[in-house]
């Protein structure tokens, strides 16, 4: 956990180098589409008060969408391809902005997320809870093997617990006993996480923070009365669904199905033999999930692969293509259902389901999800920020709007706290006492 | 109607490169302002060192100069000058002296009127290219005051101390009074309110003598002297002139009437006049006893 707990604390620094410079990219990398806002940041005053969400601490000057190539199911898989879409997506935000960005914070949909409930406690030092207490109790929470080829991304401190005293948000400064924590580790696969890694610093930028796009989506989509008293965000994007589970304000639960639009759009391709392109267009331009007796009167032209269009022109109905469409966003919406299920949010106050992302543009969407979850359902557009062109307001967009409000009021997670150096010590020789009893 | 296949809108790695370069700030400012700055200064330099080029730069400006010096517009055929007495006139002239005509662009007005300023009755001067191919010289005398006399001889001074002309005898300037003594020139101004105090006395007054560059003596005829204070002397000469209306001092056969302590004025009596007084003084002392 130390090598994580550096690197993560490096691209902190990278962030507030970022932020004190004032300019800093939003990239996020998705299936379908690469987005790419730039944010200019006033400049921090001091005597200024602290104010909450900071929405209008920021502004986007520049931003820019590209049809994302060499990205499956979220992760990169031909290098090459997802290089030049990020040039040309950061190279048009730039352009826009007037300015060369050189730290970016970028979103990852895909890598199989998975969320552990940590456990820490310690005994209060002097009486009052400072700083280091809670690092040590941080520190003291026992991490799960979760497996050598996975990177913890996120590790959110959810609830303090002081004596009999549950659900604090900032213990510090307060006087009590025993401090515990309810930790909220989130992992993902080490390969495609290295993978963007990589892809980024080969476009000559350097990360400044990494988020699970379903995260940032969630920030974006939920207001905050939905994050207080608990909803989950349904995030449908091109190759996944990213499912986030949020209560008083934090993230308790994140997952995602690698399951989206463009499976929907494949569908369609091979059910009415069309090319892929061709069915992408007749799905955003008359797609829909809830089938009327007015559909089967709707003809869509399809138009054909061949110049001889005279001979060769096809009509399908509307209700043929809601016929496609439904099964895959039924199943979708099951899996969903799945994930909810486990993580236990029928527990929670409220039972919101948010559904964002460029799928969830679908039409009657809503009230799919609504029969399919059982559950109040509303479709949730990214909060609106300074500067964001109107192209860039759709739900498509909410990763993206929320990892800028993810920048401009980040989220404490363990790595901001002083980890104890006897903690990091005693891992590192148990960690030498274990390689001597696997090699010797 | 199909989608239309567009080739591919990503940036090749060097022209992003170039353009992320394009977009620092520094480099930026660098090429927009540095970089012209530094080929103007260089090439500026290149030109302004190389010899065969300031001399073509020194030849070429000169036969400028010189084709617009030749224009009639600028030529001067005749001098006039104002406001100076028919000597003075010639003076200034045999100043300005030069060979006529001349282009204006060669003359240096300053230097000439600095010229005919030095001339001592010059008190100001204009000199300017008028119309007509003209250059005017106004000029502005220095009026005499006083006569001011020298161990070598008589110079005539304007109300400033400065000295106008030399004449040869007191007599060309009759009208004028005469001091004298080392440092009179810097306080002509008093005399002259001392002698417009002692007008009562005028047809006695041979003039004013300064002494030790601080007081005036005032000297009448029969080698009387008026010994005047430092400070006040105006005062102390009125006082001289009651005595002398209510008692005929000045009359008498005084050689000094000292007025230099303000508290009481001292006479001396030449020696006649002393040698007479103590006969006198010593006549009416035996008649007491």
């Amino acid at each position: 956990m130390s090598t994580l707990f550096e690197s993560q604390r490096a691209m902190r620094q990278r962030r507030e180098a970022a932020l004190r410079r004032g300019l800093v990219a939003i990239l996020d990398i998705g299936t379908t589409k690469i987005a790419c806002l730039v944010l200019q940041f006033a400049p921090e005053q001091a005597d200024a008060p602290k104010r909450g969400l900071t929405h209008g601490a920021f502004r986007v000057i520049g931003a820019a969408t590209t049809r994302s190539r060499g990205v499956r199911y979220g992760e990169i898989t031909a290098m090459d391809e997802t290089e030049r879409a990020i040039r040309t997506a950061v190279q048009a935000a730039q352009k826009m902005a007037g300015m060369r960005v050189d730290h970016v914070i970028a979103c990852i949909s895909g890598g199989a997320p998975r969320s552990y409930g940590l456990i820490g406690e310690v005994q209060v030092e002097n009486g009052e809870v400072a700083e280091a207490d809670i690092g040590h109790c941080l520190a003291s929470c026992d991490v799960p093997e979760y497996g050598d080829d996975r990177e913890a991304l996120h590790a959110l401190p959810v609830s303090f617990t002081l004596d009999h005293r549950t659900g604090l948000s900032d213990p510090r400064g307060q006087i009590g006993g025993k401090l515990a924590v309810d930790m909220h580790l989130l992992t993902v696969d080490g390969i495609p996480v290295q993978n963007l890694l990589h892809c980024i610093r080969r476009c000559d930028l350097e990360l400044a923070g990494l988020a699970v796009s379903s995260y940032a989506s969630a920030l974006s989509a939920l207001v905050e009365d939905e994050q207080e008293l608990g909803a989950a965000c349904v995030d449908i994007g091109g190759g996944t669904a990213g499912v986030s589970i949020f209560a008083k304000r934090q993230m308790i639960y994140a997952d995602a199905v690698p399951m989206g639009g463009q499976h929907v759009t494949s569908d369609i391709s091979q059910g009415l033999h069309i090319p892929m392109a061709t069915a992408e267009r007749i799905k955003t331009l008359h797609g829909g999930v809830m089938a009327t007796g007015l559909d089967d009167r709707d003809l869509i032209e399809i138009p054909s692969a061949y110049d001889e269009f005279e001979s060769d022109r096809r009509q399908i109905t509307r209700a043929e293509l809601i016929g496609v469409m439904r099964p895959r966003m039924e199943e979708i919406l099951e899996e969903v259902r799945a994930r909810l299920d486990a993580s236990g949010f029928e527990y929670l106050a409220g039972q919101r389901v948010v559904l964002t992302g460029g799928s969830a543009q679908i039409p009657g969407l809503e009230q799919l999800a609504q029969r399919m979850l059982g559950r109040q359902v509303r479709i949730g557009k990214p909060l609106r920020v300074q500067g964001l062109p109107q192209a860039a307001t759709g739900t498509g967009f909410a990763a993206a709007v929320g990892l800028a409000l993810l920048a401009s009021h980040p989220q404490d997670e363990c790595w901001d706290f002083e980890m104890p150096a006897d903690r990091l010590g005693h891992r590192r020789v148990s960690r030498a006492l274990r390689w001597f009893r696997q090699n010797w | 109607m199909l989608p239309v296949r567009r080739p591919d809108p990503a940036p090749t790695r060097l022209k992003y490169r170039l353009e992320r370069l394009w977009l620092t700030p520094s480099f930026r400012r660098f090429i927009r302002t540095g970089l012209p700055l530094m080929l103007v200064t260089t090439a500026a330099l290149g030109l302004a060192t190389d010899v065969d080029v300031r001399h073509w730069v020194v030849a070429k400006s000169g036969e400028v100069r010189a084709a617009v010096a030749a224009r009639p517009e600028l030529t001067i055929s005749r001098i006039e000058i104002r406001g100076a007495s028919s000597d003075l006139a010639a003076r200034v002239a045999a100043v300005l002296a030069m060979e006529l005509p001349v282009s204006a662009l060669d003359l240096d007005l300053h230097d000439l009127r600095d010229q005919v300023v030095a001339l001592e009755p010059v008190l100001t001067a204009r000199v300017r290219v008028a119309e007509a191919n003209t250059l005017a010289v106004q000029v502005v005398e220095r009026v005499p005051v006083a006569i001011w006399r020298m161990p070598d001889g008589l110079s005539l001074v304007d109300g400033t101390g400065a000295r106008v002309d030399t004449i040869a005898a007191r007599a060309d300037r009759a009208d004028l009074p005469v001091m004298a003594g080392s440092g009179a020139e810097d306080a002509v101004e008093e005399g002259l309110a001392i002698l417009r105090i002692a007008k009562p006395l005028a047809q006695r007054v041979r003039g004013l003598v300064r002494i030790g560059e601080r007081r005036w003596d005032l000297v009448l005829d029969r080698d009387q002297v008026i010994q005047l204070p430092e400070d006040r002397p105006a005062a102390a000469l009125m006082r001289v002139l009651g005595l002398d209306d209510a008692k005929q001092l000045l009359e008498r056969d005084l050689v000094v009437v000292d007025l230099r302590d303000g508290a009481r004025p001292v006479v001396r009596l030449s020696a006649p006049a002393l040698d007479e007084f103590n006969a006198q003084k010593s006549a009416s002392d035996e008649e007491e006893t």
